[in-house]
């Protein structure tokens, strides 16, 4: 049995605009452990969701993805598979639970319907076996037998999201990538959602990617932790190492800018500057211009990934 | 039996939700109150319509409540055959018309591109030139008789449904859960017939039903022109024989009122309705009570 269970290599997605190229996802490499929680951060726009749908190949015009391979179990490379070998792999092997679980599901069918369809997609069983496996789902996510038959608009925020969250495990997939999962929700809310993705998580053997822009969670979620900024990746760490000393200027100022859990009291200080824009970003390290400890170098030569304490650091400061 | 179809009947959501309305409780009574005429009409309409029953042009009488015709055919008899002229009619024509408005309006909005570019100037193609003319033209060219009209009225009568469609189509297509049942791995066609087609039901009801409206002046206006199928009774064809036998100038106004007034009062009836399951559809619309 191999280590990674996914290795994405050189990933890059653009998506075309009247401006000109938006290079969203530009030259992503890295690799998912088996069982392990990797949190993927970064501000709005910077790429996060559009590599989450990179993965699966949902990317829709005008996004387009130009290289790289994404590969599963060390075996199937999805950049490359066909559409119908493509659909097997969607959900059974590497599932999704898409951004705001509010517009995620269909307003005219009942909850359950919902799940159940996912299920005969793809495992080709008979209905009533479906109905009986969607609602196992729907209990394992907590959501009580009397409901199961609701439409969406009949359940609150945290109620729908569970469902979205049971509709991406139905199928048992080993993956799942989890695209901000608690947004729009509030903090009591968001804490039964996080308690039950790392139970489902323990009890189902998966892995899982955990897509936010807020740190905090990740402090509590992740066994790694990657952050992106502008398209790239600036750093890969272990969770507790880069909370406790983040090596990249971007990370160290993402840290600064938030309160952790169980953290007393800071003070907070926000990154100076605006997100770069991503049809024409900063020559260099794409960071320079927001940087404090930027150097002549930063404006000129793109810093490569290098390993540092069995993690990755993109940054000249490290050279 | 029927007990159990009515209480079913009933039970119906749309339904239920109609009678709730005091338009389209007013327009569906109207409605039920013809098909049973058009169902019943052999048994109730007191002379078959053809039938020369007295002399030409006798006034209203006892016997003969709105009089004879030209030849001599009971008036009422007519009217209630009528009926089922326009309502066949009126059905058919906005079911053919939805059918092909909502398949062109799906796949054009769904996927967009070139398809969406050729589809919807042949839409607005269809829907700019003169449409009376050209039925006219086509019904004529084709020769009278029921099929034909209601080929050449669904032919002409479906481009703005699909327009509606296209633009209800481009809209849902964007939302989260379209893409997330894509994600999940339906083709196409489940996605545009099981998620999106229930999605805009409600929009696609209410315009089938105004569209019946449409369609049962349409076919009145034909016949009335003489293009109508001879060998049916319809209140177009009856106004039309009404007006060339100068029903009006003899003083006979009832021969002229009663078909004209039946075709408005269904006409009505549809429009109630339509207006009805648009508000019960669109909440935004529905007045407070």
């Amino acid at each position: 049995m191999k280590m990674m269970i996914l290795e994405v290599k050189g990933l890059k997605t653009y998506y075309d605009s009247r401006r000109g190229c938006v290079k969203a996802v530009d030259d992503v490499s890295f690799n998912l452990k088996r069982g392990e929680v990797l949190g993927i951060v970064g501000e709005s726009g910077c790429g996060k969701t559009t590599l989450g749908l990179s993965i699966l190949r949902l990317i829709r015009p005008p996004g387009k993805i130009l290289k790289g391979d994404v590969i599963y179990d060390g075996k199937i490379n999805i950049m490359k598979i066909s559409k119908e070998e493509l659909r097997k792999v969607r959900w059974k092997e590497i599932s999704m639970i898409f951004q705001g679980a509010m517009n995620a599901l269909n307003p005219v069918h009942k909850i359950i319907d919902q799940v159940v369809e996912a299920i005969v997609l793809h495992e080709g069983i008979e209905k009533s076996e479906a109905v009986e496996r969607a609602a196992k789902m729907l209990q394992l996510t907590g959501i009580p037998l009397d409901r199961m038959k609701s439409y969406p608009f009949e359940l609150s925020g945290g109620m729908k999201q569970r469902v979205v969250i049971a509709m991406a495990l139905a199928c048992n997939p080993k993956i799942v990538i989890a695209d901000e999962p608690t947004t729009a929700l509030d903090v009591v809310v968001q804490k039964g959602i996080i308690d039950l993705l790392t139970n489902l998580k323990r009890k189902l053997n998966l892995s899982l990617l955990f897509i936010t822009h807020d740190p905090s969670i990740l402090s509590v979620v992740s066994d790694r932790i990657m952050v992106i900024y502008a398209g790239k990746i600036v750093e890969i760490g272990e969770t507790r190492k880069i909370i406790e000393k983040p090596l990249h200027p971007y990370t160290q100022g993402l840290f600064k800018s938030i309160l952790l859990p169980l953290e007393q009291s800071k003070e907070l200080i926000s990154i100076p500057g605006d997100p770069p824009d991503l049809v024409n970003p900063p020559s260099g390290c794409r960071f320079h211009p927001r940087c404090p400890y930027r150097m002549e170098l930063c404006e000129v030569e793109e810093p490569l990934p290098r390993s540092q304490r069995d993690g990755i650091v993109a940054c000249h400061l490290y050279g | 039996m029927t007990k159990l179809m009515l209480s079913k009947i009933l039970e119906n959501e749309i339904v239920a939700a109609l009678l709730n309305n005091r338009k389209g409780c007013v327009g569906l009574i109207i409605v039920i109150f013809f098909i049973f005429m058009a169902v019943t009409a052999d048994i109730i309409s007191p002379y078959n319509p053809w039938e020369i029953v007295g002399p030409p042009y006798s006034p209203p009488s006892s016997s003969h409540p709105l009089g004879l015709n030209d030849i001599g055919q009971d008036i009422l008899s007519e009217l209630i055959h009528g009926s089922r002229v326009s309502l066949i009619v009126g059905f058919s024509v906005a079911f053919f018309g939805t059918l092909i408005g909502v398949t062109v309006g799906l796949i054009s909005g769904y996927y967009g591109g070139i398809i969406d570019d050729v589809i919807t100037r042949g839409i607005d193609i269809l829907l700019a030139l003169p449409s009376l003319p050209l039925i006219i033209l086509l019904a004529a060219y084709l020769g009278p008789s029921l099929f034909n009209i209601i080929f050449v009225l669904s032919i002409m009568g479906w481009g703005g449904i699909a327009r509606i469609v296209r633009a209800q189509t481009l809209s849902l297509r964007e939302r989260a859960f379209v893409e997330s049942c894509k994600a999940i791995g339906m083709s196409n066609f489940q996605i545009i017939f099981k998620v999106i087609l229930p999605n805009i039901f409600p929009i696609i009801l209410a315009e089938t039903v105004l569209r019946v409206t449409g369609a049962i002046l349409s076919e009145a206006g034909l016949s009335f022109l003489g293009l109508g199928d001879p060998t049916k009774k319809s209140w177009g064809m009856m106004l039309y024989y009404a007006n060339s036998r100068f029903a009006i100038f003899l003083g006979r106004w009832e021969w002229v009122f009663a078909p004209g007034f039946s075709i408005a009062l269904l006409g009505t009836a549809f429009c109630l309705i339509g207006s009805a399951l648009d508000e019960i559809a669109n909440p935004k619309i529905r007045r407070e009570r």
